[in-house]
Protein backbone atom coordinates (compact mmCIF):
# COMPACT_ATOMS: atom_id res chain seq x y z
CA UNK A 1 0.00 0.00 0.00
CA UNK A 2 1.44 3.31 -1.03
CA UNK A 3 1.04 5.81 1.73
CA UNK A 4 3.12 8.51 0.14
CA UNK A 5 1.33 10.70 -2.34
CA UNK A 6 3.18 12.82 -4.83
CA UNK A 7 2.24 15.87 -6.85
CA UNK A 8 4.93 15.91 -9.55
CA UNK A 9 6.52 18.91 -11.12
CA UNK A 10 4.26 20.35 -13.82
CA UNK A 11 1.02 19.32 -12.16
CA UNK A 12 -1.24 21.97 -10.75
CA UNK A 13 -3.81 21.10 -8.11
CA UNK A 14 -6.63 23.52 -7.55
CA UNK A 15 -8.51 22.59 -4.43
CA UNK A 16 -7.85 21.09 -1.07
CA UNK A 17 -5.96 17.93 -0.23
CA UNK A 18 -6.64 16.13 3.01
CA UNK A 19 -6.32 12.65 4.43
CA UNK A 20 -3.79 10.18 5.75
CA UNK A 21 -0.24 9.45 4.75
CA UNK A 22 2.65 11.48 3.55
CA UNK A 23 2.61 13.97 0.73
CA UNK A 24 5.37 15.17 -1.53
CA UNK A 25 4.70 18.29 -3.54
CA UNK A 26 6.94 19.05 -6.49
CA UNK A 27 4.21 20.74 -8.49
CA UNK A 28 1.77 23.49 -7.62
CA UNK A 29 -1.07 23.30 -5.13
CA UNK A 30 -3.56 26.13 -4.98
CA UNK A 31 -5.49 25.22 -1.91
CA UNK A 32 -5.05 23.73 1.50
CA UNK A 33 -3.10 20.65 2.57
CA UNK A 34 -4.17 18.71 5.63
CA UNK A 35 -2.61 15.32 6.20
CA UNK A 36 -1.61 13.33 9.26
CA UNK A 37 1.85 12.40 8.02
CA UNK A 38 4.74 14.30 6.58
CA UNK A 39 4.47 17.00 3.98
CA UNK A 40 7.51 17.63 1.85
CA UNK A 41 7.54 20.64 -0.43
CA UNK A 42 10.35 20.15 -2.89
CA UNK A 43 12.32 22.96 -4.42
CA UNK A 44 10.04 23.09 -7.46
CA UNK A 45 6.95 22.82 -5.29
CA UNK A 46 4.64 25.73 -4.67
CA UNK A 47 1.73 25.81 -2.29
CA UNK A 48 -0.67 28.67 -1.95
CA UNK A 49 -2.81 27.83 1.01
CA UNK A 50 -2.54 26.64 4.58
CA UNK A 51 -0.62 23.46 5.36
CA UNK A 52 -1.37 21.22 8.32
CA UNK A 53 0.58 18.03 9.00
CA UNK A 54 2.51 16.11 11.58
CA UNK A 55 5.76 17.40 10.19
CA UNK A 56 6.50 19.73 7.34
CA UNK A 57 9.68 20.16 5.37
CA UNK A 58 9.92 22.97 2.88
CA UNK A 59 12.45 23.51 0.10
CA UNK A 60 10.04 25.28 -2.25
CA UNK A 61 7.69 28.14 -1.71
CA UNK A 62 4.63 28.38 0.47
CA UNK A 63 2.16 31.18 0.80
CA UNK A 64 0.05 30.39 3.81
CA UNK A 65 0.39 29.33 7.40
CA UNK A 66 2.35 26.20 8.30
CA UNK A 67 1.03 24.24 11.25
CA UNK A 68 2.73 21.04 12.36
CA UNK A 69 2.27 18.91 15.44
CA UNK A 70 5.91 17.99 15.54
CA UNK A 71 8.31 19.94 13.43
CA UNK A 72 8.69 22.37 10.60
CA UNK A 73 11.97 22.31 8.75
CA UNK A 74 12.86 25.05 6.30
CA UNK A 75 15.61 23.99 3.94
CA UNK A 76 17.86 26.31 1.95
CA UNK A 77 15.80 27.81 -0.84
CA UNK A 78 12.57 27.65 1.10
CA UNK A 79 10.34 30.68 0.70
CA UNK A 80 7.56 31.00 3.21
CA UNK A 81 5.11 33.81 3.65
CA UNK A 82 2.88 32.97 6.56
CA UNK A 83 2.91 32.07 10.19
CA UNK A 84 4.79 29.00 11.33
CA UNK A 85 3.50 27.07 14.31
CA UNK A 86 5.05 23.81 15.47
CA UNK A 87 6.64 22.17 18.46
CA UNK A 88 9.96 22.52 16.69
CA UNK A 89 10.84 25.00 14.02
CA UNK A 90 14.21 24.99 12.40
CA UNK A 91 15.56 26.81 9.40
CA UNK A 92 18.73 26.42 7.43
CA UNK A 93 20.73 29.38 6.25
CA UNK A 94 19.18 30.33 2.94
CA UNK A 95 15.59 29.78 3.96
CA UNK A 96 13.45 32.87 3.75
CA UNK A 97 10.50 33.53 5.98
CA UNK A 98 8.04 36.32 6.49
CA UNK A 99 5.61 35.64 9.29
CA UNK A 100 5.25 34.92 12.92
CA UNK A 101 6.90 31.88 14.44
CA UNK A 102 5.58 30.17 17.48
CA UNK A 103 7.16 27.04 18.85
CA UNK A 104 7.02 24.94 21.97
CA UNK A 105 9.04 26.48 24.70
CA UNK A 106 7.84 29.93 23.84
CA UNK A 107 5.62 29.66 26.90
CA UNK A 108 8.78 29.24 28.91
CA UNK A 109 9.83 32.56 27.54
CA UNK A 110 6.69 33.98 29.04
CA UNK A 111 7.81 32.96 32.46
CA UNK A 112 11.45 33.51 31.99
CA UNK A 113 13.40 36.26 33.58
CA UNK A 114 14.10 37.71 30.21
CA UNK A 115 12.74 41.18 30.53
CA UNK A 116 13.96 41.34 34.06
CA UNK A 117 17.63 41.22 34.67
CA UNK A 118 19.12 40.19 37.94
CA UNK A 119 20.97 43.11 39.36
CA UNK A 120 23.89 41.81 41.37
CA UNK A 121 25.09 45.29 42.21
CA UNK A 122 21.94 46.25 44.00
CA UNK A 123 22.06 45.87 47.74
CA UNK A 124 18.69 44.24 47.81
CA UNK A 125 19.51 41.82 45.03
CA UNK A 126 16.18 42.50 43.49
CA UNK A 127 15.30 42.15 39.87
CA UNK A 128 15.33 45.29 37.88
CA UNK A 129 12.50 45.42 35.46
CA UNK A 130 13.60 46.14 31.97
CA UNK A 131 11.12 47.24 29.43
CA UNK A 132 12.39 45.75 26.29
CA UNK A 133 10.61 47.08 23.29
CA UNK A 134 12.58 49.05 20.82
CA UNK A 135 12.60 52.74 21.41
CA UNK A 136 12.18 52.47 25.11
CA UNK A 137 15.84 52.38 25.82
CA UNK A 138 16.21 55.92 27.01
CA UNK A 139 13.41 55.74 29.48
CA UNK A 140 14.45 52.64 31.39
CA UNK A 141 17.99 53.88 31.43
CA UNK A 142 16.98 57.00 33.25
CA UNK A 143 14.98 54.99 35.70
CA UNK A 144 17.82 52.63 36.14
CA UNK A 145 20.17 55.41 37.03
CA UNK A 146 17.67 56.40 39.64
CA UNK A 147 17.01 53.00 41.02
CA UNK A 148 20.03 52.50 43.24
CA UNK A 149 19.40 55.86 44.79
CA UNK A 150 15.75 55.15 45.08
CA UNK A 151 16.70 52.39 47.43
CA UNK A 152 18.78 54.74 49.46
CA UNK A 153 16.54 57.74 49.48
CA UNK A 154 14.06 56.50 52.09
CA UNK A 155 17.07 55.87 54.24
CA UNK A 156 17.94 59.54 54.34
CA UNK A 157 15.57 59.92 57.20
CA UNK A 158 17.89 61.57 59.62
CA UNK A 159 19.85 64.68 59.11
CA UNK A 160 23.08 65.13 60.85
CA UNK A 161 22.52 67.80 63.50
CA UNK A 162 25.55 69.83 62.51
CA UNK A 163 24.57 70.15 58.91
CA UNK A 164 24.43 73.70 57.66
CA UNK A 165 21.76 75.31 55.56
CA UNK A 166 23.84 75.28 52.42
CA UNK A 167 24.39 71.59 52.65
CA UNK A 168 20.74 70.82 53.10
CA UNK A 169 19.97 72.98 50.12
CA UNK A 170 22.62 71.37 47.97
CA UNK A 171 21.42 67.93 48.78
CA UNK A 172 17.91 68.35 47.47
CA UNK A 173 19.24 70.12 44.42
CA UNK A 174 20.86 66.87 43.48
CA UNK A 175 17.86 64.89 44.51
CA UNK A 176 15.08 66.00 42.10
CA UNK A 177 16.19 63.97 39.09
CA UNK A 178 16.12 61.00 41.38
CA UNK A 179 12.95 61.76 43.21
CA UNK A 180 10.99 63.03 40.26
CA UNK A 181 10.67 59.92 38.08
CA UNK A 182 9.92 57.65 40.97
CA UNK A 183 7.80 60.15 42.81
CA UNK A 184 4.59 58.10 42.92
CA UNK A 185 6.43 55.22 44.49
CA UNK A 186 9.13 56.72 46.57
CA UNK A 187 7.73 60.05 47.65
CA UNK A 188 4.68 59.13 49.73
CA UNK A 189 6.44 56.91 52.24
CA UNK A 190 9.13 59.51 52.58
CA UNK A 191 6.72 62.36 52.86
CA UNK A 192 4.45 60.71 55.37
CA UNK A 193 6.58 61.17 58.45
CA UNK A 194 7.60 64.79 58.81
CA UNK A 195 11.09 63.56 59.34
CA UNK A 196 12.63 64.36 56.05
CA UNK A 197 12.01 67.98 55.21
CA UNK A 198 14.99 68.21 52.88
CA UNK A 199 13.57 65.57 50.59
CA UNK A 200 10.00 66.74 50.71
CA UNK A 201 10.74 70.35 50.25
CA UNK A 202 13.49 69.72 47.79
CA UNK A 203 12.05 70.64 44.40
CA UNK A 204 9.96 73.52 45.65
CA UNK A 205 12.45 75.19 47.90
CA UNK A 206 15.42 74.76 45.64
CA UNK A 207 13.68 75.99 42.53
CA UNK A 208 11.08 78.47 43.64
CA UNK A 209 12.14 80.31 46.75
CA UNK A 210 15.81 80.30 47.48
CA UNK A 211 15.38 83.80 48.85
CA UNK A 212 13.11 82.73 51.65
CA UNK A 213 15.46 82.30 54.55
CA UNK A 214 13.99 79.65 56.70
CA UNK A 215 15.28 79.34 60.22
CA UNK A 216 17.87 76.62 60.23
CA UNK A 217 16.56 73.64 62.00
CA UNK A 218 19.42 71.33 62.71
CA UNK A 219 17.48 68.25 63.64
CA UNK A 220 14.02 67.44 62.39
CA UNK A 221 11.52 66.43 65.03
CA UNK A 222 11.13 62.76 65.68
CA UNK A 223 7.91 61.21 64.60
CA UNK A 224 5.32 60.35 67.18
CA UNK A 225 3.91 56.90 66.77
CA UNK A 226 0.60 56.54 68.58
CA UNK A 227 1.25 53.18 70.11
CA UNK A 228 4.91 53.57 70.88
CA UNK A 229 5.38 57.22 71.56
CA UNK A 230 8.22 59.29 70.36
CA UNK A 231 10.78 57.16 68.61
CA UNK A 232 13.90 57.79 66.75
CA UNK A 233 13.66 57.14 63.05
CA UNK A 234 15.84 54.34 61.83
CA UNK A 235 17.65 53.93 58.64
CA UNK A 236 16.16 51.20 56.55
CA UNK A 237 19.49 49.59 55.93
CA UNK A 238 20.18 49.47 59.65
CA UNK A 239 23.42 51.35 59.30
CA UNK A 240 22.73 53.33 62.47
CA UNK A 241 21.56 50.41 64.50
CA UNK A 242 24.72 50.14 66.56
CA UNK A 243 24.93 53.87 67.05
CA UNK A 244 21.39 54.24 68.22
CA UNK B 1 38.78 37.05 9.66
CA UNK B 2 41.59 36.27 12.05
CA UNK B 3 42.30 39.92 12.40
CA UNK B 4 38.71 40.74 13.21
CA UNK B 5 38.65 37.91 15.72
CA UNK B 6 41.63 39.39 17.44
CA UNK B 7 39.94 42.71 17.69
CA UNK B 8 36.70 41.19 18.90
CA UNK B 9 35.46 42.58 22.16
CA UNK B 10 33.94 40.51 24.90
CA UNK B 11 31.48 41.21 27.67
CA UNK B 12 32.39 38.43 30.06
CA UNK B 13 30.04 36.09 31.82
CA UNK B 14 30.15 37.96 35.10
CA UNK B 15 29.67 41.35 33.58
CA UNK B 16 26.57 43.46 33.47
CA UNK B 17 26.31 46.22 30.91
CA UNK B 18 23.49 48.69 31.18
CA UNK B 19 23.47 50.93 28.20
CA UNK B 20 24.28 51.20 24.57
CA UNK B 21 26.86 49.24 22.72
CA UNK B 22 27.64 50.81 19.39
CA UNK B 23 30.37 51.46 16.92
CA UNK B 24 32.52 49.28 14.72
CA UNK B 25 33.98 45.93 15.54
CA UNK B 26 32.93 42.49 16.58
CA UNK B 27 31.50 41.85 20.00
CA UNK B 28 30.77 38.76 21.96
CA UNK B 29 28.45 39.00 24.94
CA UNK B 30 28.58 36.33 27.61
CA UNK B 31 27.13 38.35 30.43
CA UNK B 32 24.11 40.51 30.96
CA UNK B 33 23.39 43.43 28.70
CA UNK B 34 20.47 45.72 28.96
CA UNK B 35 20.04 48.60 26.60
CA UNK B 36 20.95 48.48 22.95
CA UNK B 37 23.44 46.83 20.65
CA UNK B 38 24.11 48.63 17.39
CA UNK B 39 27.34 47.54 15.79
CA UNK B 40 28.92 47.57 12.36
CA UNK B 41 30.37 44.18 13.04
CA UNK B 42 29.54 40.68 14.04
CA UNK B 43 27.63 40.19 17.26
CA UNK B 44 27.52 36.93 19.09
CA UNK B 45 25.50 36.36 22.21
CA UNK B 46 26.98 33.44 24.11
CA UNK B 47 25.20 30.66 25.90
CA UNK B 48 25.37 32.40 29.26
CA UNK B 49 24.24 35.73 27.94
CA UNK B 50 21.05 37.41 28.93
CA UNK B 51 20.40 40.36 26.71
CA UNK B 52 17.47 42.67 26.90
CA UNK B 53 18.00 45.01 24.02
CA UNK B 54 17.32 45.60 20.39
CA UNK B 55 20.27 44.18 18.52
CA UNK B 56 21.64 45.29 15.18
CA UNK B 57 24.74 43.89 13.63
CA UNK B 58 26.31 42.56 10.48
CA UNK B 59 26.09 38.91 11.38
CA UNK B 60 24.42 37.88 14.60
CA UNK B 61 24.74 34.56 16.39
CA UNK B 62 22.48 33.86 19.33
CA UNK B 63 23.21 31.08 21.78
CA UNK B 64 21.75 32.65 24.88
CA UNK B 65 18.60 34.46 25.78
CA UNK B 66 17.59 37.61 24.00
CA UNK B 67 14.55 39.76 24.55
CA UNK B 68 14.36 42.37 21.85
CA UNK B 69 14.24 42.80 18.13
CA UNK B 70 17.17 41.59 16.07
CA UNK B 71 18.35 42.97 12.78
CA UNK B 72 21.20 41.32 10.96
CA UNK B 73 22.52 42.81 7.74
CA UNK B 74 23.81 39.41 6.74
CA UNK B 75 23.32 36.16 8.59
CA UNK B 76 21.37 35.58 11.72
CA UNK B 77 21.87 32.25 13.46
CA UNK B 78 19.86 31.11 16.43
CA UNK B 79 21.72 28.12 17.83
CA UNK B 80 20.35 25.27 19.87
CA UNK B 81 19.55 26.61 23.28
CA UNK B 82 19.21 30.11 21.93
CA UNK B 83 16.01 31.88 22.80
CA UNK B 84 14.69 34.97 21.12
CA UNK B 85 11.64 36.96 21.96
CA UNK B 86 11.22 39.69 19.48
CA UNK B 87 11.02 40.38 15.81
CA UNK B 88 13.72 39.12 13.54
CA UNK B 89 15.04 40.81 10.43
CA UNK B 90 17.89 39.33 8.47
CA UNK B 91 19.20 38.81 4.98
CA UNK B 92 19.70 35.14 5.77
CA UNK B 93 18.42 33.22 8.72
CA UNK B 94 19.27 29.91 10.32
CA UNK B 95 17.28 28.44 13.17
CA UNK B 96 18.93 25.39 14.66
CA UNK B 97 17.05 22.52 16.22
CA UNK B 98 16.38 23.35 19.82
CA UNK B 99 16.28 27.07 19.31
CA UNK B 100 13.22 28.97 20.40
CA UNK B 101 11.91 32.04 18.68
CA UNK B 102 8.82 33.93 19.56
CA UNK B 103 8.21 36.77 17.20
CA UNK B 104 7.87 37.88 13.62
CA UNK B 105 10.33 36.87 10.97
CA UNK B 106 10.80 39.45 8.28
CA UNK B 107 12.97 38.80 5.27
CA UNK B 108 12.95 40.48 1.91
CA UNK B 109 12.33 38.07 -0.94
CA UNK B 110 10.00 37.27 -3.81
CA UNK B 111 7.91 34.17 -3.86
CA UNK B 112 8.33 33.77 -7.59
CA UNK B 113 5.98 34.03 -10.53
CA UNK B 114 2.28 33.89 -9.87
CA UNK B 115 2.79 34.23 -6.19
CA UNK B 116 1.40 37.67 -5.77
CA UNK B 117 -2.24 37.74 -5.09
Amino acid sequence: MIRTSRIPNGVIVEGQIRGQGDLVVAGVVEGSLDVDGLVLIESTGQVRGPIRARSISVSGSVQGPLTADESVRLEPGARVVGDVVAANVSAALGAMVRGRVRMAGAERLDRTEGGTVRAPWSSTGTLVAARTATGMIAAPKMERAASPQRIESPAVVEDKPKRSRTVTAAQPAAAPPVAAPVAPVAAPPVAAPPVAPPLVAAPVVAAAAPAVVAPVRHAPPSPVMPSIGRVRARRKDGADRDAG
Amino acid sequence: MTESRERAGVIGAGLVLMGRLRGEGDMRVEGVLEGEIDLDGDVSLGATSNVVAPVRGRSVVIEGELVGDVTAERDLTVCAGGRVRGDVRAARLAIDDGAIIDGMLDMAFDLGPGASR
